[in-house]
């Protein structure tokens, strides 16, 4: 451990901060808001007997709170650091010290809030290795400095190697590629989040009747001669909707991605990427080639169409110790690539060439088990709506959807490939799109093989890999082989000398 | 590669059935409180087939399930990698490299004190709980596994700048 008298002072953040805090307290609110839940229920169930003021009252004093705790917290953040640790002293009742050692560090990134940008101060966001992974966030440091504190981060290893000209290579020496516009906002266009945000809230808007109360009367007094067409406002309101959740995609698209520009430094394993981009927040994040755990490599329908992919790469994700609020971690990528770029990153990534892969299907037995299901459950369906209405034509309903939900299984299980390089163990699947997941094969740390009672009497046998970025079931091997495979396997890794995080 | 599994203790049954005893016990007081007290007697069945239900999977639990269990449950301490395999109806066989491993515990919880045994825990990297136990160990044993893969985990070494992956 390195000595305290090497290390800077302990340091007080600058008071433009507190909005910094104030932000954090915030996004702790919305986190928890569930504990809020039982409160708002007694609200709303006590409510009718409540002065008009008092939910007001509430509201503010909460919110006098929140700035007042924020103020607090300003107050009693300390930082310091020296060449190899970095230490955090904060908390207002309960303190905790932190010390964070450099070489542990696996990302740390820089965030130009738009409130620290007029002040050229900046966020440095730090995530951990380990099964106890931290992300820490110091906010507030000038810019240069911050850029200097995550250069001394990212260079110490825990692998420590004579320094060789990757190490020396600087950021003026670079490849730079930068997203134009029109591929910022074909990012949002391909992203899916939007529709993930909206699946989830379809339920709370339901409950809120936006529909029956407001948006049908309103189609029905304007457009009186529509209303006897119900099927063209329903058309209507779903195209509507989508066009919304496209247009949100691509403002929320712009706001993170604006400027997007990807810069690569160093050979080998210590080729670094660095991502920066955003319209108010800029937000710099690195990656570095040897600490790579997963690529994956998306196009979905609206992808195809536009023809761009999805790219991003994933190191070791701490899963636990996370505080709350401290941000929503970010997954180093580029969002919307056209097939040049696409082979440019697989290149840069040394993955194959994505021309004649081998790629490998499953056997015809992993067609078993969801077929044996949905041929199980599909006479029960078929009797309990015949049951229910009495028309044989809800009898050609079920049929249908069963012939299309087992084309859906047969259609998945001949995409879905696998595949095993010297280097990497690839999964390709979807049925429209495509998603690709690489993993280096000699960074896995676990491999199972499974077996229930059908799987035993069939002598086959299923092959999960785990690696510190997640995990992949190949179903349905035949047990001699997928022994054989996970013995390969294992001491392929075994063998290895690689630093693997 | 010929995998010599070595088997786990044999009170290793006993301390499955206590686990499973208890578990059923808990099943029986819920039942029985619905038939004393709750008084939704009138919906369940006459109290002596839920008893007779209850009391085949208990047997069964008893005297299969444990014993079948601690017949497949094995590991093998390799070279390079610990294998463990487990199960009785759905069986899994599970291999860590010893290189993979960030660190490794010998836990002793309540009931496996009761006969004498402990577990040991290893963790890899980025995972949410434990990656593998090997349970129903004798203490002394488990003490030594633990020592052997620390062992094996001091004298990893890896190479440091590799031009290619």
């Amino acid at each position: 451990m390195t000595s305290e008298s090497s290390a800077s002072p302990w340091q007080k953040t600058a008071a433009i901060t507190i909005v910094f805090f104030i932000a954090r307290e915030i996004k702790r609110l919305v986190t928890n808001f569930s504990n809020f839940v039982p409160l708002l229920a007694l609200g709303v169930v006590g409510g009718k007997n409540m002065a008009d003021w008092v939910p007001w009252a509430i509201a503010g004093a909460y919110l006098i709170g929140t700035v007042v705790v924020a103020i607090l917290h300003w107050h009693y953040y300390r930082f310091q650091w020296d060449d190899a640790t970095i230490r955090i002293r904060s908390g207002i009742v309960n303190k905790e010290h932190l010390t964070l050692k450099f070489e542990r560090i696996q990302q740390a990134e820089l965030k130009q809030a738009w409130y620290l940008r007029p002040f050229g101060r900046t966020i440095l966001a730090v995530d951990s290795a380990g099964s106890k992974g931290q992300e820490v966030e110091i906010p507030g440091l000038e810019l240069a400095v911050a850029t200097d504190l995550r250069q001394q981060m990212l260079a110490t290893q825990h692998v420590t190697t004579a320094p060789n000209q990757a190490d020396s290579a600087s950021l003026e020496e670079t490849d730079a590629i930068r997203l134009p516009f029109a591929e910022v906002v074909r990012a949002g266009l391909i992203d899916n989040m939007a529709f993930v945000v909206l699946a989830v809230i379809v339920y709370p808007l339901s409950q809120l009747k936006v529909f029956e109360n407001y948006i049908e009367p309103y189609l029905e007094a304007h457009a009186s001669e529509l209303a006897d067409n119900g099927w063209v406002i329903g058309i209507a309101s779903v195209l509507s909707v989508f066009i919304l959740m496209l247009l949100l995609s691509v403002l929320a698209s712009i706001i993170r991605y604006y400027g997007f520009t990807l810069q690569l430094s160093g050979r080998g394993l210590k080729r670094k990427f660095q991502a920066r981009s955003g319209l108010f927040t800029i937000r710099t994040l690195s990656f570095q080639y040897q600490k790579l755990q997963r690529v994956r490599i998306r196009q979905n329908i609206r992808g195809k169409l536009l023809k761009r992919w999805a790219f991003s790469a994933r190191q070791l994700q701490p899963q636990q110790n996370k505080a709350p609020g401290a941000g929503g971690r970010q997954v180093f990528g580029v969002p919307a690539a056209t097939a040049e770029l696409i082979a440019q990153l697989r290149s840069e990534f040394k993955l194959p060439a994505n021309q004649k892969l081998p790629w490998r299907r499953l056997s015809p037995f992993a067609l078993l088990g969801k077929s044996l299901w949905l041929a199980l459950l599909t006479p029960i369906a078929a009797i309990t709506i015949y049951l229910n209405s009495g028309e044989l034509i809800a009898l050609v309903w079920v049929a249908l959807a069963y012939v299309v939900l087992q084309a859906i299984i047969i259609g998945r299980w001949w995409r879905f490939g696998w595949l095993e390089t010297g280097d990497w163990l690839a999964i390709r699947k979807g049925l429209f799109g495509e998603v690709q997941l690489w993993y280096p094969r000699h960074k896995l740390q676990q491999i199972d093989i499974r077996q229930g009672p059908l799987l035993r009497m069939l002598s086959y046998a299923h092959l999960t890999y785990f690696g510190a970025a997640g995990s992949q079931t190949l179903a349905y091997f035949p047990l001699k082989r997928a022994q054989q495979l996970q013995h390969q396997w294992l001491e392929h890794v075994a063998q290895s000398r690689q630093p693997w995080f | 590669m010929k995998q010599e599994w070595t088997p786990v203790d044999p009170r290793y049954t006993h301390y499955l059935q206590l686990h499973a005893l208890v578990a059923m016990g808990v099943i029986a007081i819920v039942i029985a409180v619905q038939y004393f007290i709750a008084r939704w007697g009138a919906v369940l069945p006459a109290w002596f087939w839920s008893f007779g239900i209850w009391a085949a999977i208990t047997l069964l639990l008893l005297l299969l399930w444990a014993p079948r269990r601690f017949m497949y449950t094995g590991y093998c301490v390799t070279d390079d990698l610990l294998l463990l395999r487990q199960g009785a109806l759905w069986r899994a066989q599970r291999g860590v490299p010893f290189n993979r491993i960030q660190h490794v515990e010998v836990k002793e919880s309540l009931f496996a004190r009761l006969f004498g045994l402990a577990s040991v825990v290893i963790y890899t990297a980025g995972s949410q709980g434990a990656d593998l136990e090997v349970p129903g160990l004798r203490k002394a044993d488990a003490e030594a596994i633990q020592h052997r893969l620390l062992n094996e985990m001091a004298q990893q070494e890896f190479e440091g700048e590799g031009d290619d992956i």
